[in-house]
């Protein structure tokens, strides 16, 4: 009898066993991967695969959530504060178009005014075609 | 011991003494013992066997226990320290004045969870938009729907009014729907949201709309 219960016991032992040697592996492998996905490099590549498909949806998103701070993202972050006052202003200069209202004039012009200032003239470089295409979907022309 | 014949220096186990070559009767004794030893050893051997046996492999089976709690013990506390050090997250923060810390500051004027759902699907839908694409039903529904749910689950007047100020400029101003179109962005008699199925009558009104809207502006662009 007690060596039917020790027999069990080894039974049941060794694959729980087998689940904890699989589980360490697996927790140093997943380790590794966290570890290198959070290097700078690899989260670089992350944001202009991001950028490159003009995904402006959750590009600001990703670089918060792993908290892209450093100067290598800034031009992104630039990019998506332009996104985001185009689209702003193209929405409220709609309203204001379809004379919804004073507030909405209000808002509009207002980010009339951002978007000029930020997508007029980019402090990154490469960030000069996006601030076109950007003042293009406006309804501006930026000067040549 | 000494040879009874020669006195020579025998060993106690030689049945022979090596200087004269008679037998040596303790040598002979002795050698016989032994054989007798062994031949009882292999009778008993089954006997032994048998009752040796399950205490054998008990003992055995209580190291194997033995080992694979240890085993267990050492995996476990693996993983556990391997928790406890990478659950501690790095915190950065940005620059001041940086474009990241802009954004964040100033642009981000509206993070509420159901808010951001229903932007991330407006910004969707405007990207297609921009590229020539045109959003199915399913989209459009979700949009509707996020929009609806964002104003019931705002908290606060001043929220609600910032909320309710974005999505009548999207949808009345930037889709052009009719306030009958957009019905779904008022509240019912009661003053209440409530909970507005996909289905309900509001919401079909304001898809059917919009799809007209997509429509048009995507003919004119493929005319163009």
């Amino acid at each position: 009898m007690k060596l039917i219960v020790k027999a069990i016991i080894i039974y049941f032992g060794l694959a729980f066993t087998a689940f904890s040697i699989l589980l360490a592996i697996f927790g140093v492998t997943s380790v590794a991967e966290d570890e290198r996905d959070k290097q700078l490099p690899s989260r670089l590549k992350s944001i202009e695969y991001s950028a490159s498909r003009n995904d402006y949806t959750w590009l600001a998103e990703y670089m918060e959530i792993d908290m892209d701070y450093e100067e290598e993202f800034e031009p992104y972050w630039e990019r998506a504060i332009m996104h985001e006052a185009m689209l702003r202003y193209r929405i409220f200069e709609a309203a204001s178009d379809a004379g919804l209202g004073e507030e909405f004039d209000e808002e509009a012009e207002k980010y009339e005014e951002l978007l000029w200032e930020y997508c007029e003239e980019p402090v990154y470089e490469r960030n000069v075609p996006y601030g076109e295409y950007f003042m293009e979907l406006s309804g501006y022309q930026t000067e040549d | 011991m000494k040879c009874p014949y020669c006195h020579g220096e025998v060993p106690a186990q030689s049945i022979t003494c090596p200087f004269c070559g008679r037998e040596n009767p303790e040598g002979i004794a002795f050698q016989q013992e032994v054989q007798k030893k062994i031949q009882r050893n292999k009778l008993l051997k089954p006997f032994l066997m048998k009752q040796q046996t399950p205490e054998l492999i008990s003992r055995m089976m209580s190291r194997i226990i033995f080992i694979l709690i240890v085993v267990n013990v050492v995996a476990y506390g693996f993983v556990f320290l391997l928790a406890v050090f990478t659950t501690r997250k790095e915190v950065r923060e940005p620059e001041k004045d940086s474009f990241a810390q802009r954004y964040i500051s100033e642009w981000k004027d509206l993070d509420y969870h159901y808010f951001n759902t229903y932007y991330r699907e407006l910004k969707d839908q405007v990207e297609m938009l921009d590229r020539g694409e045109m959003p199915d039903e399913i989209e459009i529904r979700n949009l509707v729907n996020g929009a609806h749910r964002a104003l019931e689950e705002s908290e606060g007047e001043e929220i609600h009014e910032t909320i309710y100020l974005y999505e009548v400029a999207f949808f009345r101003g930037f889709l052009g729907l009719t306030e009958e179109e957009s019905l779904f962005l008022e509240p019912d008699e009661d003053g209440e949201y409530g909970v507005m199925f996909s289905d309900d009558e509001r919401i079909t009104v304001a898809v059917e709309a919009i799809q007209d809207t997509y429509r048009e502006e995507w003919e004119c662009e493929t005319d163009s």
